[in-house]
């Protein structure tokens, strides 16, 4: 029996070790460090407690106000697009046809690359000058000259690149979910006649809602921490036009080696974000 | 007049041979091969990755790879470390951490206030003073302003950035477009002096033909994207700016300061489409393609047009000191010497590897060594001494005008303007850059820009420590007047 037990822990332990060194012990650090004021460029320097400083400091930095605002923008834009066209194209391909799989394949792509190799490609595709998109617009004559999407309409691009990765996220979540479902409403739906609109509306909606749930969930924590895009398509600018919260973080972290108070916006984030996830969930389940 | 050029060069070359003869007989700063001095010490360098990392390993290259020779000379290791941008991160994580993995770090000098002002680096006087390096060859601003804080030297140079006015000699030569010019705006069209000429004739070549290709052309181009601040600051530097006053209050926002900022929105609205978006490179490609008739950016132009791999040639380029403002009856121009590279030794390097480490920067920053990757277009580093502009015979790009170019280097060098060398840099430029962004863009006047700057600025101090900031500015304004740059109100 002890040797069972012994066995079992000799399993689980790495597991806490990882747990602790790479979750657990940095989030307690940065809690300690954003009630800290640390002069990190000072060699041999230390952090000295300053209570709540950082924190009060917060709710006067109008940057933060206005990353916030952006913020939201961006997850709010993003996520009724992806949404939108996620489940659109996976009512779509919920059926047999020949080259479904070839054409789910090519939907599922532009997940398989990763952020930075995305902003990578879109900054090409938005260049003013040698971008297609811009090619293309003027070959259809829709713009008088060449859009500056990166200066002019920084958040957007970002936005438009974002839904460009990720709307196929919501379609592989939504398609499993459509193919767990079960028959029988649908059958009793058919049997009274009902049109398709009708099946959608009064059965397919109500009964996917949870699974849509969960997949905006996902996709609106990693909107908020979305950086990679940002870093190689705008660097947040010009100016702050595309400046979210997590990017400024970024800045007061490791451009201007404030940790403390980089901290402690982390830590009024995962507040805002836990709140508005709360209620969601609470929203969802009221509904049902 | 030829007679006494070749002369000129003639002498630069001899008195660059005698230095380095001294050089080699009175220290040992060139050790015989047979007598490496430091076998089995290993070193790691940190540079930027891209034409700056060339001098020290290039593949193709084998003049400007600097590393096997370095290790034969010497007897060290050197592991090369390229990073891209974002090096500053990378160099305080290094250090912060304690892990000092990297011995020479190859950085920016606007970051000399953490990096030196924090006291990261290991002070070179004593060993300048055992291995001697033509300390006095070195531009002055680089010298006291790149390489210094307080009286400790820190780094030595390693690229010498500096604005320079680069114009199409052969437009601005054309007499259709003379008389054109001269019946548009009442007076010759000639290398502009002023900010106002410059704004003029930006105009003049904006939105029409004049290279016949069929699509419409440009006034001029700065580098907007990546450093924003600068145009403006060169610009601020030439109306007697200054950053601070004595006690810390920014003196920013100023009616010079606000002109500064207006006067660089018109240059960007003479701008190709899309040009907020060009980094230093599209800009020069810009330019050396023929889509602008004037730039306002770094040297490298001068060795890129020599490489004649442009649309644009040399004899079509004219070289020439940036524009000014006239103050109190005198006209002021001052180049902005803003980013270049230093190289420094990490205080964390191990007490017995650091005279190595000094060997190698000061070998990279010799005059002979330095040459060959400041005079050659696949580099980005540009000349940061006296012999480097002295010397065109020795110039691994040579065409007629490089004298022109030279010369020109040297005078805007000569009327250099330094980056805020402060703690807490990074913070206060990204600040003035969000916000001169934010009016380029078209969001509010340059006063609110400039005075919303002021207050985020104000704010920055504190957090920082406006005594400890005092004191260091004390230190900078010393520098400023020794090299004539602070201007009393």
């Amino acid at each position: 029996m002890e040797k069972k037990k012994l066995i079992s822990w000799l399993y689980v332990i790495p597991v806490i070790v990882i747990l602790i060194s790479l979750i657990i012990f940095p989030l307690l650090y940065s809690l300690y460090l954003s009630f800290t004021q640390w002069d990190m460029t000072s060699f041999g320097a230390k952090p000295h407690f300053i209570g709540i400083g950082n924190f009060a400091q917060i709710f006067t930095d109008r940057r933060f106000f206005y990353d916030l605002g952006r913020t939201a923008v961006v997850v709010i834009g993003a996520l009724i697009v992806e949404t939108l066209l996620g489940f659109g194209v996976a009512l779509l391909l919920n059926r047999k046809f020949k080259g479904r799989g070839i054409l789910l394949a090519a939907f599922l792509m532009p997940v398989m690359v990763s952020e930075v190799t995305a902003g990578l490609i879109w900054g090409l595709i938005f260049d003013a000058t040698f971008g297609p998109l811009n090619q293309i617009i003027a070959i259809l004559h829709l713009a008088k000259k060449p859009i500056v999407w990166l200066v002019d309409h920084p958040l957007l691009s970002v936005i438009i690149a974002d839904i460009w990765q990720w709307s196929p996220f919501i379609m592989l979540i939504t398609m499993a979910g459509l193919q767990a479902l079960p028959s029988t409403p649908y059958e009793a739906a058919m049997l009274d006649g009902a049109s398709g609109w009708q099946i959608l509306k009064f059965i397919t909606l109500p009964l996917i809602t949870p699974i849509l749930g969960v997949a905006v969930v996902l996709r609106s924590m990693d909107l908020i921490k979305m950086f990679g895009k940002i870093y190689m398509l705008t660097k947040g600018g010009p100016g702050t036009a595309s400046e979210t919260i997590t990017y400024y973080i970024y800045l007061q972290a490791f451009s201007f080696w404030n940790l403390p108070y980089a901290a402690a916006l982390s830590f009024i984030l995962l507040a805002i974000v836990t709140f508005f996830i709360t209620y969601f969930f609470k929203m969802i389940t009221v509904e049902e | 007049m030829k007679k006494g050029k070749h002369l000129a060069g003639i002498i630069s070359i001899a008195m660059i041979l005698s230095c380095l003869a001294t050089g080699i007989a009175s220290s040992q700063s060139y050790v015989p091969p047979d007598e490496p001095p430091y076998k089995g010490i290993e070193l790691t360098v940190l540079c930027d990755s891209g034409h700056n990392f060339i001098p020290w390993v290039s593949k193709t290259d084998p003049e400007l790879n600097n590393v096997p020779r370095i290790e034969h000379l010497l007897g060290v290791k050197l592991n090369c470390v390229a990073k891209s941008p974002d090096l500053f991160p990378t160099i305080m994580a290094d250090l912060v951490s304690g892990a000092g993995h990297y011995n020479i770090i190859v950085y920016f000098p606007p970051h000399n206030g953490d990096l030196m002002g924090g006291g990261w680096l290991v002070p070179l006087n004593d060993y300048i003073k055992k291995y001697p390096v033509f300390w006095s060859d070195i531009y002055p601003i680089y010298r006291h302003l790149y390489c210094m804080w307080g009286d400790k030297i820190y780094a030595l140079p390693y690229d010498g950035d500096v604005l320079m006015l680069y114009y199409r000699k052969d437009l601005f030569s054309d007499p259709k477009i003379r008389s054109k010019f001269k019946e548009k705006y009442g007076y010759d069209l000639a290398p502009p002096k002023t900010y106002k000429e410059y704004n003029d004739i930006a105009r003049f070549f904006t939105g029409w033909d004049w290279d016949h290709d069929g699509k419409p052309n440009y006034g001029t181009i700065e580098d907007v994207k990546d450093l924003g601040y600068g145009p403006w600051l060169t610009r601020f530097a030439s109306t007697g700016g200054v950053f601070f006053d004595e006690n810390m209050n920014p003196r920013i926002n100023t009616p010079g300061g606000v002109q500064a900022l207006k006067d660089y929105k018109v240059a960007v609205e003479c701008a190709p489409p899309g040009a907020m978006q060009f980094g230093a490179t599209q800009v020069f490609k810009s330019f050396l393609d023929g889509l602008t008739a004037m730039t306002l950016t770094w040297p490298d132009i001068g060795p890129w047009v020599g490489t004649g791999k442009y649309k644009v040639k040399p004899h079509q380029v004219g070289f020439a000191l940036v524009p000014g403002y006239v103050v109190k009856g005198k006209l002021i121009r001052r180049a902005w010497t803003g980013v270049g590279r230093v190289m420094a030794i990490s205080k964390l390097t191990p007490p017995e590897k650091r005279e190595a480490a000094f060997r190698v920067i000061a070998y990279m920053a010799s005059p002979a060594v330095s040459l060959r990757y400041v005079s050659n277009g696949k580099t980005g580093e540009d000349s940061f001494r006296r012999s480097h502009d002295m010397t065109p015979a020795l110039w691994h790009d040579r065409y007629p005008e490089l004298e022109d170019y030279l010369k020109a280097k040297m005078l805007n060098t000569e009327h250099g303007y330094p980056d805020i060398y402060l703690t807490g840099e990074a913070d206060y430029i990204n600040t003035l850059t969000t916000h001169i962004h934010d009016y380029l863009r078209g969001k509010g006047t340059a006063k609110e820009a400039l005075d919303a700057t002021v207050e985020d600025w104000n704010r920055i101090t504190e957090r920082i420590g406006r005594e400890k900031l005092k004191k260091q500015w004390a230190e900078e304004i010393k520098l400023f007047k020794r090299l004539g740059i602070w201007i009393e109100e």
